[in-house]
């Protein structure tokens, strides 16, 4: 629709590779005129423009560039709202720093043996990670 | 404008966020805080090509059925490109030609919601607006 107005951006008629969203996030955000004015123009509600950029930002994309054009897009976002929280804040030491480790190093393989972010065992690598992070936090409030 | 947003965020998105320690609702706030047509359209040097744009506008769902697209886009070209590219080509400054955008913008949203009411009623379609219904 708009995007026929702008001949530079080029209609996608199928998003790739939808990962289920599981965590549910009820949270109050302030919404500016311009992001109002845009989902009006395009009857995208404010849910859907929001949870598209979240189902698309992966622990992948991060360290390898996939060339996918929608996972592309919202990493190109999540890497620029990065890059200034650095800048401001400077590096964090991550909070289970240890438990990301393996992981990362896990994902470092997939990667370099080109198998993408859509594959099985990355998946499962995600799943396992969340649900160790999630005992270790268990245990801290025990 | 606050509003309550209601998304499910994958373990892919919480894992990110906890390595690189951001909160989550921070991340989506900046979201939101960039998508700005009124600046795209005006070349705004934080997104002079568009990059932040893409996502909402070329693979984010709308709710519009297939069938009104055509009748919604030949009201877009004769009420916001015409009149966005006489301001487009008056050479203001960017500041300037962002706020009469915006206007422009912001004028055109009560008659796309007024003609999409129109044509759910006249088709008799079942789908929602935003700013009507969501």
């Amino acid at each position: 629709m708009v995007c026929q107005l702008k001949p530079d951006f080029i209609m996608q008629e199928n998003r790739i590779n939808i990962p289920q969203g599981i965590i549910p996030l009820s949270i109050k955000l302030n919404l500016t005129e311009d992001f109002v004015n845009i989902c009006q123009l395009m009857n995208i509600s404010f849910d859907e423009a929001l949870q598209t950029y979240a189902d698309h930002i992966k622990v992948y994309n991060q360290l390898f560039n996939e060339h996918k054009g929608v996972d592309a897009q919202a990493m190109h976002i999540f890497k620029k709202f990065q890059k200034s929280c650095i800048s401001k804040q400077g590096l964090k030491v991550a909070v289970y720093s240890q438990l990301h480790v393996n992981p990362i190093k896990e994902i470092l393989k997939l990667g370099r043996a080109k198998k993408g972010s859509e594959c099985a065992e990355y998946e499962s690598i995600i799943k396992q990670w969340y649900h160790t992070i999630m005992k270790a936090k268990d245990g801290d409030s025990n | 404008m606050e509003t309550q947003i209601n998304i499910k965020i994958s373990y892919d998105f919480e894992l990110i966020c906890m390595v690189f320690s951001l909160n989550t609702v921070d991340v989506l706030q900046d979201y939101v805080n960039r998508i700005s047509l009124p600046k795209h359209l005006s070349n705004h040097p934080d997104d002079p090509s568009g990059e932040d744009l893409e996502l909402i506008l070329c693979s984010t769902k709308t709710q519009d059925p297939k069938v009104i697209d055509k009748k919604i886009v030949k009201f877009l070209k004769k009420e916001f490109k015409q009149e966005s590219a006489k301001i487009l080509n008056q050479g203001l400054e960017q500041p300037e030609t962002e706020a009469l955008l915006r206007k422009v913008i912001k004028n055109c949203c009560p008659a796309i919601i007024k003609l999409r009411q129109d044509l759910r009623k006249q088709l008799a379609l079942d789908f929602k607006i935003v700013g009507d219904d969501n």
